[in-house]
């Protein structure tokens, strides 16, 4: 047997036992100097702005590379990364999104395979048996309520609640027909619920939400005192200022939020770093500091009672493609915009 | 005859023709860079609406998005908000314009200049920004007009709900109103008073003379604003996408939007398919326009006839007039203009009072001063408004010296070519743009420069329209002479007719820059997060509820507005005195 054959056999046989064990992919190392280089990331992200500063900056003080980052929606995020895709004209080295998106990003080809070495440490049910996307933070849904408008004894406990009359007209959600993640809380709602998540729906529907673009003008709409509940991501509480707080449950539908490297980055290496260090424990603290619950596993958010909404998180299932395209443009357009 | 020689004498003719005639070669040049940015678009609409795959992968021609579009009954829903929406607000902002015009223009009311200010300021505002002003004045719950009145008269129930077709109206009426005030004081300016004065001589009090002379002379005038203002109102996306798309009113540019960028999977098929009827619908009323202006005047400006119109003497009622044209003054600019400070300096929106004072905060400005994605906007911007208004402006003078001055074959074509643009929508082009760059090879899609492209196409008209009454006024015997001198064309247009030109290309320059500076309906559409600029960036910050930084940077960017006009008029006059 020649040298090249015995390469071929060891190699399977390396494939073989990966396959027997189905442990997650290995982690690979970044070159630092060569990042250095580059000198730049892109990043297109789903996280406020504000959320991302501290981060940001201490990626940049410590490497001294310049993270550009635009911030849209995640599904502005995944329309644009997957418009310039497929034109053969992508502008960014890392998308950051939720799961449900990036799963469709990740199938249409999208990503490059990265296991940063820092994210050793994650609990081993969120890292991904493929290696494509990476989690960094997790993102529990509470209702939130103004907290000048609804006096203590009047906040709603559960997602049932809200369906009283008293809330009618005074709730604040997304539009579930134009943002992925409200359509994908709405139809993980089966897990509260069993069938009978539909019923949820149409009755929320009922109450005349007032429809917003994503879950982070959810928010504001409260704050200033547009809606006096509303369902939303906890950690805005934490993000925005202003009269607003959060209802502790005992179950919170949670949404893994995920970084992924280009497939077509001309900055690879400097794309590996970033990702890398917001996996590392400096950049996990920097995330929870601006108020994230981050995947390192003991540091929470500097958010009242946040250590209580960690065992509570229950993570979300991922519709498929086709069932989002139902789902956003039949069955939510037809019950929110056709009573 | 072979195939060669077909090919010989076809070619043959222009390119001797071209070497004989510098004139034919500009013309012909000019027709095809018109031609392109014109057609490629439009095509590539129609190609997008009919292919079976999406923006960029390879299909097959279907009818499918068609079919789907218009068996939907919700497509004829939004065909009739959009048409209630563009007729309300066109006449609300030409009846506003009227008014104002007529007090500032023909009456004595004290303060009339003042007033003016209703047509000049809005033009350094972005227009998204008004929209969000009202909002925050007519929100149901927050309003703080609503509040007020609440507490004033007791009320449970906000009076006013600004998320409602009524709501959309007025804003746009508001928008608007500024367009429609030009044109209709045009009209009163320039028209004859010998006309009235004989009325009042044969007996007619004010009011008849109003009804059966003025009336009748501006007629033209305000159909010509009903008729611009509502394709200007059936195209915009700016109130539509701050009113609209919360109130769940649904018209064309917000369902252009919602299939190609707003709704998770995109569709740019569909939103082409939707845009292709709202162009179609937008050239007709184009061409309305230039029915009702061109027995009047081809554009709209003001002759130099040279008259004096009439002043009526209102007597003691001048000062209710003064009271009404100062009421529309602070609805469209002393109130958002009010608001968008006051929210730029606050922590949040709330009721001004005692907490005001406690929530007083500049760090809306520090935050936009500091943040990298506000600076690059802002140079982007910058970057569009200089280099975009400068060319539109060189490219829309060669062209009405083409269309007016010369007696060159083809220039008609080029009439008629200039056409699409004034028709096209910003988001119908802005679709029409994906699809056309996406397939073309250069470094254009997803860059800074199909914005570049995209402003130039569509304001292109406006650039045209300053030019065409400057060049008509240059008398002909100037370029003659410099021809008879024997300058060549270029020689003459550089050093003859450009100074000649420099006021009206000065004022185009500001009209255009001002309004790159601002642009959104077509930005939101073809930016890519390395080329925002500050619309979208506005818009974003909307979405995403941080009105503090958008109030804070539509102030910064009203300033800039500002400053660019200011310095601009500056360069005029230093140039021109350069000249003398």
């Amino acid at each position: 047997m020649n040298l090249r054959a015995k390469g071929g056999w060891v190699l399977l046989l390396a494939g073989v036992s990966l396959l027997l064990i189905g442990g997650p992919a290995a982690a690979q190392p970044v070159n630092v100097d060569a990042a250095k280089k580059e000198g730049q990331v892109v990043v297109y992200g789903a996280q406020v702005p504000q959320a991302m500063e501290g981060v940001n900056k201490g990626f940049e003080k410590k490497y001294g590379i310049k993270v550009d980052y635009w911030r849209g929606s995640s599904t502005q995020v995944a329309e644009r990364a997957l418009s310039e895709f497929r034109a053969g004209k992508p502008g960014y080295d890392v998308v950051e999104g939720n799961r449900g998106v990036q799963l469709i990003m990740r199938d249409e080809g999208l990503f490059a395979k990265f296991v940063p070495p820092s994210s050793d440490k994650f609990p081993a049910k969120f890292k991904e048996k493929d290696g494509m996307i990476t989690p960094w933070r997790a993102l529990p849904i509470s209702i939130l309520y103004n907290t000048e408008m609804v006096k203590a004894n009047e906040v709603p406990k559960t997602l049932d609640d809200l369906l009283s009359p008293k809330w009618t007209g005074k709730i604040s959600m997304p539009d579930p027909t134009r943002h992925t993640t409200t359509a994908q809380f709405l139809w993980n709602l089966s897990k509260f619920k069993g069938d009978k998540w539909l019923d949820y729906v149409k009755a929320l529907a009922k109450q005349k939400p007032i429809l917003v673009e994503s879950l982070a003008p959810v928010t504001t709409t409260i704050i200033k005192g547009e809606a006096a509940v509303g369902i939303a991501y906890i950690k805005y509480v934490k993000q925005y200022k202003g009269p607003v707080s959060y209802v502790l449950m005992d179950k919170y539908l949670t949404d893994p939020n995920y970084m992924s490297l280009s497939a077509k980055t001309t900055r690879p290496n400097a794309a590996k770093l970033y990702i890398d260090y917001i996996c590392s424990a400096e950049g996990q603290k920097a995330t929870a500091e601006e108020g994230e619950f981050p995947m390192l596993p003991g540091i929470v958010p500097p958010i009242k009672d946040a250590e209580k909404v960690v065992p509570g998180m229950i993570f979300m299932d991922n519709p498929s493609e086709e069932e989002f395209n139902k789902l956003m443009s039949t069955t939510f357009r037809q019950i929110f915009f056709n009573p | 005859m072979n195939g060669t020689a077909v090919w010989t004498r076809a070619f043959d003719r222009p390119i001797r023709a071209v070497t004989r005639d510098p004139q034919a070669a500009v013309l012909a040049v000019l027709g095809i860079v018109i031609a392109y940015l014109s057609l490629s678009p439009t095509v590539m609409l129609l190609y997008g609406s009919f292919l079976s795959k999406p923006l960029g992968v390879p299909g097959t021609f279907t009818l499918r998005h068609y079919i789907r579009a218009y068996t939907d009954p919700l497509t004829y829903q939004l065909l009739l908000n959009s048409f209630i929406f563009a007729a309300g607000s066109s006449a609300l902002a030409t009846a506003l314009a009227a008014i104002v015009g007529w007090i500032t223009v023909r009456t004595n009311a004290p303060l009339r200049k003042l007033f003016q200010l209703t047509a000049i300021v809005p033009n350094i505002f972005p227009p998204v920004m008004l929209a969000v002003a009202w909002g925050a004045l007519l929100s149901p719950r927050t309003g703080l007009l609503n509040r007020f009145a609440m507490q004033l008269f007791g009320l449970e129930e906000a009076p006013l709900n600004i998320y409602s077709l009524w709501g959309m109206i007025f804003v746009e009426g508001l928008i608007t109103t500024p367009l429609a005030f030009l044109i209709v004081s045009a009209s009163l300016y320039s028209m004859d008073p010998s006309l009235e004065e004989s009325a009042r001589v044969a007996g007619s009090t004010n009011l008849q003379i109003a009804r059966r002379i003025t009336l009748p002379i501006v007629r033209p005038a305000l159909l010509a604003s009903l008729t611009l203002n509502f394709v200007r109102a059936i195209e915009s996306f700016d109130t539509p996408a701050i009113i609209a798309l919360p109130a769940r009113i649904e018209v064309f540019t917000t369902k252009i939007y919602r299939e190609a960028i707003g709704a998770f999977p995109p569709n740019q098929n569909i939103a082409a398919t939707y845009a292709v009827s709202l162009l179609l619908i937008s050239m007709l009323f184009v061409y309305l326009y230039r029915r009702f202006t061109s027995h009047s005047e081809r554009y709209v400006t003001v002759t130099g006839r040279g008259y004096r119109p009439m002043i009526i003497d209102l007597g003691k009622w001048r000062y209710a007039a003064s009271g009404i044209a100062a009421l529309i003054l602070l609805l469209i600019v002393v109130l958002p203009f009010a608001v968008l400070l006051f929210v730029s300096l606050v922590s949040y929106l709330h009721v001004p009072g005692a907490k005001t004072w406690e929530l007083l905060t500049l760090d809306h400005y520090r935050y936009n001063l500091t943040d990298s994605r506000t600076y690059r906007a802002i140079q982007n911007s910058l970057f569009l408004a200089i280099g975009g208004a400068t060319i539109c402006m060189l490219l829309a003078s060669v062209t009405a010296y083409m269309t007016t001055k010369t007696k060159v074959a083809g220039r008609s074509v080029i009439e008629a070519l200039t056409f699409i643009p004034w028709a096209f929508p910003g988001t119908a082009l802005a679709i029409g743009l994906l699809w056309t760059y996406v397939y073309i090879p250069l470094p254009i899609y997803g860059t800074i420069w199909i914005l570049l492209i995209g402003y130039i196409t569509r304001f292109l008209p406006y650039g045209l329209r300053t030019m065409t009454s400057t060049v008509v006024q240059v008398h002909d015997d100037l370029p003659d002479a410099s021809m008879a001198c024997g300058a060549g064309f270029w020689a003459t247009f550089r050093r003859v007719l450009l100074p000649l030109l420099r006021p009206g290309f000065i004022a185009g320059w500001i009209i255009l820059a001002t309004i790159f500076l601002r642009e959104f309906s077509t930005s939101i559409f073809l930016y890519s997060p390395g080329s925002e600029p500050v619309g979208p960036l506005l818009y974003h910050f909307y979405v995403d509820g941080n009105l503090g930084p958008m109030c804070s940077l539509g102030v910064i960017v009203s300033v800039i507005c500002l400053i660019l006009i200011i310095v601009a008029k500056r360069l005029g006059r230093a140039g021109a005195q350069l000249d003398v």
